[in-house]
Formats: structure tokens, sequence, C-alpha cells
């Protein structure tokens, strides 16, 4: 039988930890944007970017995103931190709702929240020198003198393992690396309370990744950060999360402990997406029966009726088609939206790994 | 607080290295230096009228003659310089005054805004310049005040334009997002980060158009509407001289050539300052040499000569024998036309060395790398950024742009032909049935102004003699092959989504059969799920028509997913080579031990990821020993003493570049 969520427990129910206030809270949250064509620019129908999305963030952890091209992430990163005004839905920030405010009202709170961008080499403008992109949120937000504002610099550099001297380096004199870590130095200026870190290490080389991932966590337990953090790659996620939610075409299919998510999923798609990752070890690669699914990710603009996913999911029921599953609790604590745990075989909570492979899944070569 | 003086700087000595611009630059300056200082210059009083003595040829005493009342031509020459300089710098001044605030407010704020605006300066643009300077002239009568405005009227739009288009791309860029989630304000984003960013296009076409707006003015002072006599710009000297035109026709002359030569000098230094901006453009210089065909310059580097040495003592190292596996044999049945040596190498790379032209000097960035791939086997080339794994993967098909890249030395023997010696005809034969190659970004590999059918089609009649219809049938047969309905043969590439466009490629390369199929991280850019999809699909073409790959990639989950060999490659030389199991479980490097360790699969969910300490270094950058050495938990003295050699290590098939490999113990272990 299914459980119609609680939102106040959302995706921490039964989580005896959670005794505290979210930092924020998303509820509802859907994002529209408008689609126009022809010789008037009429609006000819909407990219559903995020559709009923409702998460919490608790403070002093890191709840990561996962999910692909089309899954609305980003988006939701950005409507988390107000760079955009969601359509329909609230968002509250330390239990204050910040939904409507206009532009110039969200200006202050930009201190408690700040981003990180995916390409290290955009992120920073490229004629200007990088201490003084570091220090632009001072400008805004504090009234500091010259020196004083280099001492901050100097500091912030320090504490993301820069030298003092790249002060006045340009951009393109700088790795991938450094310049990902200068982002995150431009983040931390004006001490925020919550950071996006939207796709922080995808453009960066391996051994890079593991540097930045590292100095994220390390920040995080110094300075008592909030992470939201955005990636395609759920190992690394799940390494670096204390929550995850999966998001497929503007929903979140998934979502709850990084171990409940990933070692037993509970969602047809968490399970392929975990299964489409090669493991780097020819012996096991080879072996393994993987899920490859079928097909395209559908569109945004127009996507599928009932479950998003039920065009590609091996195990889809009659009843996928036509209706859009509610949110089910899991005796774990995670929240899942799949027909499958109600009907059907009625996993009532049980992973998905416990079902048969599907016909059509790859077999080994 | 410094702003872009960095970037000010470095364009400057780019444009000095410009002659043909620095000349005309020079030209300007001793222009603007006469038109400045035009009094004290000038011979005689522009304005002082002889008679007697007009008509003048050039003289000791008037160097450029008199004209129709005797007065000097070069006096007035002089002085006329500075009108037609003043009124040039005076309209497009005004102009952009005008302009690039309009153009930076419309491409920035959008909307209702941008579109009141443009509307406007299209209407302003809609009038002939001329005709507009004309109706002016005739509401406020003439004179060079009227005619200014009039010219500075008729320059704003084109100005307004080009600044709302920069805009509009520098807006998209990260670092403007950034500036907004900080909280930055709106304008004070448009002046510290906009408008720097955009105005490089601004500045060269403003050379231009000072060019322009002398002309300009020329045209109107000629018809009468400019300057008024007395006063003389260069376009009224024209005019004059104009109704001598058939006595005395050297009047003439002499104003043309100081317009001529003025506006050539604007238009130089435009041309300087677009190369020198490094604004998108082939330098002269670059254009010489052959594109799609990687120059060969052996013995090109007279530097780094140890390595090369070394590399010339030590023997090079037997290529690993082919690793026959089951699989391995069933592609090489597929292939029922050819006679197939499985032992030997189908493509063998011996001391191949690339180099890069840079302001630097010439710099290696591929150097001493040996492999070989025998038919029907793949091939992985693994390595981080910087490591030289693409460049290689480029240099076999030789299709490394040159400039920069050259190939310093070494060969590479397909079929028993050096394809770094044979000529463009010789080599575009080879591409397509022998070898083929698929990219990392289909969306800027494939053309976008083609339908994939087209684009497929394309690559079998450039090998076959067939006619379009047969093509497109064969295109048909390669999309079913791919996994692409047929039914969109007529789609073009923005249409299609990116594993799609990546089959599509697939579908081009495969066009011909190709023997050898080299693919430079062709999953790289696509989202998880469709990265399975397409190593399925390439797993399964490959064995079904028996080819051999390399492939190239930084990601050690797809190459132990796909690959039957491995090598591995560091700061441009492959630093172990193995059979794939054996790579993985039993590494022979210090550097694929660290970038196995770092896989955060393996990681316990608490514990901080394991770090290789230190980064990759730059071409040139590396010391003469081991260029793994400054990063290695296992260095010792003796790794930075002399180059090391690619030597075997715990069997013929498992080559290492560590010379203490023999005494280490390395794996993934805890």
């Amino acid at each position: 039988m299914s459980t119609i969520v609680d939102p106040s427990t959302n995706g921490h129910a039964g989580n005896g930890a959670a005794g505290g206030e979210p930092l924020v809270r998303l509820r509802d949250v859907t994002m529209l944007f408008p689609v126009r064509a022809g010789v008037l620019q009429r609006v000819k129908g909407h990219v559903r970017a995020v559709d009923g999305v409702s998460v919490d963030i608790m403070p002093g952890e890191t709840l990561g995103l996962v999910g692909e091209s089309g899954s609305g992430k980003s988006t939701l990163g950005r409507v988390a931190i107000r760079l955009l005004e969601p359509t329909k839905g609230t968002v509250h920030f330390d239990g204050r709702d910040i939904t409507k405010l206009k532009p110039s009202a969200v200006r202050p709170m930009r201190r408690d929240m700040q981003m990180v961008f995916q390409d290290p080499y955009s992120s920073l403008d490229p004629l200007t020198q990088v201490g003084q992109s570091v220090a632009e949120p001072l400008e805004t937000h504090d009234s500091m003198s010259r020196a004083e504002r280099e001492t901050r610099v100097a500091e912030l550099l320090s504490m993301v393992g820069l030298p003092a001297e790249h002060l006045h380096r340009y951009p393109r004199e700088l790795s991938g690396g450094q310049l990902q870590r200068l982002s995150i130095a431009r983040a931390l200026t004006v001490n925020p309370r919550l950071i996006v870190l939207d796709e922080p290490v995808s453009a960066l080389d391996v051994s890079t990744q593991a540097q930045v991932i590292n100095l994220l966590e390390e920040l995080q337990q110094n300075l008592k950060l909030t992470y939201l953090l955005i990636a395609h790659n759920p190992s690394l996620v799940r390494h670096a999360s204390d929550h995850i939610a999966v998001m497929y075409l503007g929903r979140v299919v998934e979502q709850g402990g990084s171990d409940d998510v990933y070692l037993r999923p509970k969602h047809p798609y968490t399970r392929s997406l975990l299964s489409a990752i090669p493991v780097a070890d020819p012996l096991v690669q080879r072996e393994r029966r993987r899920i490859v699914l079928e097909g395209d990710i559908p569109s945004p603009t127009n996507p599928p009726s009932g479950c998003r996913f039920h065009t590609r999911c091996p195990w889809v029921m009659d009843v996928c088609h036509t209706v859009d599953p509610e949110g089910y609790v899991t005796p774990d604590g995670s929240v899942v939206h799949c027909h499958l745990h109600t009907t059907g075989p009625t996993l009532a909570g049980e992973t998905v790994l416990s079902l048969p492979m599907p016909k059509g899944a790859s077999s080994p070569t | 607080m410094s702003r872009g003086r960095g970037t000010i700087a470095r364009a400057w000595s780019r444009y000095r290295k410009n002659p043909g611009a620095m000349i005309a630059l020079g030209f300007l300056v001793l222009l603007g230096l006469v038109a400045l200082f035009a009094e004290a210059i000038m011979p005689h009083d522009p304005n002082k009228q002889d008679l007697v003595n007009a008509f003048q040829k050039p003289s000791g005493d008037h160097w450029l003659g008199t004209d129709d009342l005797g007065r000097d031509m070069a006096s007035r020459l002089i002085s006329a310089s500075r009108v037609s300089l003043r009124i040039s710098f005076q309209v497009v001044g005004s102009a952009l005054l005008f302009a690039i605030p309009i153009g930076l407010i419309a491409g920035y704020f959008g909307g209702k805004i941008d579109n009141f605006l443009m509307r406007i300066m299209d209407g302003l643009m809609s009038f002939p310049a001329l005709i507009l300077a004309l109706a002016v002239a005739g509401i406020l009568g003439p004179g060079i005040t009227n005619a200014a405005l009039a010219l500075t009227v008729v320059f704003v739009p084109s100005f307004s334009r080009l600044m709302r288009g920069q805009t509009l791309a520098v807006r998209q860029e990260t670092f403007v997002e950034a500036s907004h989630s900080i909280g930055t304000p709106s304008r004070r984003i448009i002046v510290r980060h906009v408008l720097p960013n955009a105005i490089s296009p601004v500045v060269v076409q403003t050379s231009l158009a000072l060019g322009g707006a002398l002309l300009a003015e020329a045209g109107l002072s000629f018809l009468g509407l400019g300057v008024q006599p007395p006063d003389a710009s260069w376009g009224s000297m024209l005019r004059r001289s104009y109704d001598f035109i058939f006595t005395e026709a050297w009047m003439m002359l002499i104003p043309g050539l100081a317009i001529a030569l003025t506006v050539l000098s604007f238009n130089t230094v435009g041309d300087g300052l677009r190369d020198a901006l490094g604004i998108a453009g082939v330098s002269r210089r670059e254009r010489k040499e052959r594109r799609g065909l990687t120059t060969v310059v052996r013995g090109a580097n007279g530097n780094g000569d140890a390595t090369a040495a070394a590399a010339a003592a030590s023997p090079t190292p037997t290529l690993p024998p082919p690793v026959l596996t089951e699989a391995i044999r069933e592609r090489n049945a597929k292939r029922t036309d050819e006679s197939i040596d499985a032992s030997r190498p189908l493509l063998s790379v011996e001391g191949l060395e690339v180099s890069f032209q840079t302001p630097r000097g010439l710099l290696k960035v591929v150097e001493d790398v040996n492999f070989a791939i025998f038919p029907g086997e793949t091939l992985g080339l693994v390595g981080e950024s910087g490591s030289g794994k693409t460049v290689t993967s480029l240099s076999i098909m030789r299709l490394l742009p040159s400039p920069p890249a050259r190939v310093t030395a070494g060969r590479v023997m397909l079929e028993g032909r050096d394809v770094l010696s044979l000529s463009f005809r010789e080599v575009r034969e080879l591409r397509g049935p022998t070898m083929a190659m698929i990219f990392q970004d289909p969306m800027t590999s494939l053309n976008p102004a083609f339908t994939i059918g087209n684009q497929i089609g394309e690559a079998v009649r450039w090998h076959e003699p067939i006619n379009r219809k047969q093509a497109t049938k064969r295109a048909a047969e390669l999309l079913d092959l791919v996994g692409i309905p047929t039914t969109r043969l007529g789609a073009y590439p923005h249409e299609l989504s990116g594993g799609m466009r990546q089959r599509a490629m697939i579908a081009i390369a495969l066009a011909c059969n190709p023997k050898l199929l080299i693919c430079d991280e062709p999953t790289t850019a696509l989202d998880v799920t469709i990265q399975a999809q397409i190593l399925e699909l390439m797993k399964s073409l490959r064995d079904e028509l028996g080819m051999a790959m390399l492939f190239v990639t930084h990601d050690l989950g797809v190459v132990a997913d796909i690959c039957d060999r491995v090598a591995v490659m560091y700061a441009g030389q492959i630093v172990e080579q193995a059979e794939a199991t054996a790579l993985f479980h039993n590494p022979q490097h210090p550097y694929t031990e660290g970038l196995l360790k770092a896989m955060p699969q393996d990681t316990k969910p608490g514990e901080a990821l394991y770090v290789i300490p230190g980064r990759v270094p730059s071409p040139g950058e590396h010391d003469i020993g081991c260029r793994f050495a400054n990063r290695c938990a296992y260095a010792k003295v003796e790794c930075g003493q002399q180059p090391i050699a690619l030597g075997t290590a715990d069997d013929e098939a498992h080559l290492s570049r560590c010379i203490r490999v023999h005494e280490l113990t390395l794996g993934k272990a805890p």
C-alpha cells in the first residue's frame, strides 16, 4: 500500500538524526521555459525543465543531485539559490520564503548562498586578474579597504591551497584545477552558508578531480558549509554526499541516504544509471550483466505521459503509461516514485536489484 | 587596480611583429604629427593667393606645385590634413559614444529595450549614407559641422549592432552568470566584465571606420556639402582639382594620393589589430601551409638532443607479440575478402615525435612513442589532458593542423607503407577504406549545413565510383547498422540528440569498411546511459566487421570494457603497455597505480580520495630523467639522472618506463 509522502519529512522519514530545520526547502518546484517559434515569436510550448520537485537540504550536509541531460538538475540548482524564480512552488532558505523576492531583495542574501560552476576556464573573467575576481563579492557585500581586501584574498587562496602570488595572474596562465580552486575561493569570500556546486569536477582530469573533491570536503568540515552537489557521476556523488536525489526529466525519481540509493537502488532508472558505469576491471566488466537502456532520453518539451521513465523502463507495466506514480516512503527512509513498489511484483520498498533481469538486458560478450 | 593591462601588452607585442601593420601605424603617427603641428611645418600660408604663379609644377619653392589661385599645394595639403583627420576622428568618436552604450544595453537586457533600440537603428540603417547626409545638409545647411553630424548618424547603427552582437555572446559566458550569483549589480557587470570582453571587434572596426569616415567626408566635400571655401579638406581640394582635370591632371593626384594612402593605412592597421587581438581568421603565414596534411620535418628538433640520442642508443624495444584471443580470431575471420596475417601488425608506430611551433620555439609534445596494433585487436590509449594521446592519434592520420604541429621524427607503418612519407593524394586514398576516425564532439565534427544522409553518402562516393542513388542506398544501410531509423536520412545534425549524432559519425567512419578505426574520446561528451549504448554498439560493430581499433580515452572504466591491450601515456610518452587485464590487476608503473587508486568507486565514503600530488608538466617543462619522478612516491635519485626507455616488465607482453619496476610491488591494494 502506498504512503502519501508527508512533505515535512520528505526524504528523511525514519532518519533519526534529522531533528533540525532544513537550510533549504524546495516544495513542488516547477520551472517552465517558454518555447517560441514563428514569425511573431509566439509561445508554442514549454520546456518542463523541473516539474514538481520537493527536496530538503539539511545544514552541514551534502545533498547530491544526480541525473543526465534533460534531468533538470542544473536548473534546480539555480532555483535553489534564486538565480531563477520558479514558475510554481516555493523555495525557503533558513526558514524564510524567498520564492517571490525581487532581484534587489535577493542580492543581500547572496552572501549566504553561492555557486561554483562547471567550466573552470570560463568561470573567471579572462581579462581580470584572478585576485580581483576572487575579491569581487567583497565589493558588493562588504566595505573593506584595499589592504583588508588583499589580506582576505590571500587568506582565501591559502585556504584552497594556492600560493599567494597567484593573486596577480590571469586565468589563461593557470590550469583547470587551479582555476576551479579559485572559483571555490571566490564562493567562500563572504562566508556563505550554502554552496551549490554545479558539476564542479566534470571538466577536470581524474587526478585533479580527487584533489578538488578532497578540498571541498575539508572546507565543509572546517567551515560548517552546506553543499548541493550536482553531478552526473554517481560514484563521485556517493563518495561526497550524505543524501542523494536522482533526477529524470524534471522529476526526482528516488532520494535517500547515499548508501541506500547507491547500494540498494529502488528505482529502475537508478539501477540502470548505476549499471551503465563501466567498472575499471576487465574481468568484472565483461562478466557483468548490465542494463543498457534503449532509445534516447525524451525531450523535456514533450515528456511522456504517466511515469516519465516508462518509454525506456525494462520493467514497464500497463499502469505506468497512464498514472504518474506518487512518492512511496520505504522502510529505510528513501522516497521513490515507482509503481513497482505498489503494484505488479510489489517491491514495497525492496531494492530493484532483487528483480530478475528484464529481457533485452545486455549479456556478457 | 590593473584591468587587463597584461592583455594589452601581449596584443602590442604581437602587433609589433607584423611589419606591414607597423609601417602603416608609423605613417598614421607621422600624419597625426603633421596635422598637429601644421602651422609650424607649412612652408607657406595656405590661403595666400598668387595668381601670377598659378598652376606651377612642383619645384624647390613649392614642393607640390601651386593650384589655380597660386596657393601652395603642399601647405594646403598639410592644413587640410588637420581638417580631414579631425572630422574622421570626430565622426567615429561621437558614433562610438552613442553606439557602445546602445549596443551594450540592448544586448545585455534584451526584451523590449532591445527591440526598441534596435528598431531605431534599423530605421537609420535603411537610409543610404549619402542620401541621409544630403537630407541633413538640406535641412541644416552645408558646412563641416553638419556634414560631421550626418556622418555620425550613419555610423552609429553598424557599430551598435556589432556591439550588441558581441554583448549577446559575452553575456552567455559563465563568468557573467557567476557575477550575478555573487550579487554584483548589473551596471557593474556590464562595465567591468562585458564591455572589455566584447570590445575587440569594435576596436578593429574603429580603425576601418576611420578610413571610411575619411572617404565619406571627402565624398561630401567633393559634392560641395562638406567643407566650404576658403577652408580646405582633402575632399574639397579634390573638387577644385577636378575642375582642371583636362589641363592640369597632376593636381588631382596630390589630394587623391593622400586620401588613398591614409585609408590604406587605416585598413592595414585594422588588419594588424585583428591578428594581434586574436580575432578569428587565419593569418597570412598560416595560409601558406597545407591544411589537411600534417607536415613532417624530420630532425627539426635541434634541441632536446639528449633524449633523441638515448632513444637512438637504446634499440627500439621489440614490440609485444599479439595477444590472439578467441574474440580477436573471430573478428579476423569476418574479413573474408582479405588475407589477414594476424601475427604481423596492421599499424606500427615507431619512434613518433610531434612538436608544436610556439612563440617560445619548437616544443615537443609527443616523444619516443612506439606501439603496434594487430589485425582485429583494440588498443586503448589512456592518459589525462596533456598526455599527448589525442596528438598521437591525429598524427597517425596526419590530421594535425600545420602550423603549428609538425611531426619531427618517427615512422607510421600502415600495410607496409610509411604514412608520414606519403603525398596528400596517397594519404587521402588511405583515409576511409583503410583507416577512419571518429571524434569526441559530434556537434562540431559533423557539418551542420548538410543532412547526415548526405554526409555519409559523401564518404562513400569519395572512394567508390557510385552514383548518388546508390550512395543514398548505402547510407540507409549504414544507418541501419548503427541503429538510426532510416527515416532520419534527411535529418540535420542539430535535429539529432548527442547519441544519435555520434552514431551518425560512426556510420560515416564505417562507410568504406576500414581495417582500422581510430576513436578519439568518442563517448566523453555523452551521458552515462548513452555512453553505455554507444560502447555496446561499437563492440558489436567491431566484432561483426572485424575491425582493429585505436581507442583514445581518459576513462579507465571504458578501457576495461572495450580494449584488448592498453598503452598509458604521460607527459608525451608511453609509460606502460600491457594486455588489459594485466594492466588493471598488475600495474607496472607508479602513474598507472596512482590512476587506479584515485577512482572514487574504490574509495570508502568518508575517506579522502587518493591524490597523485603535483600536476602534469607542460611540454618542455620536464627534467631530463623520468617525467613522473617529481610526483612519484617511489622516486630515487637514479630516476632523474637520464632518459628512461620503455622496457619489459614482468614478461615480454608487459612494458614499463620505470627503472625500478623489478624492485617495486605495485597495485591497487588498500
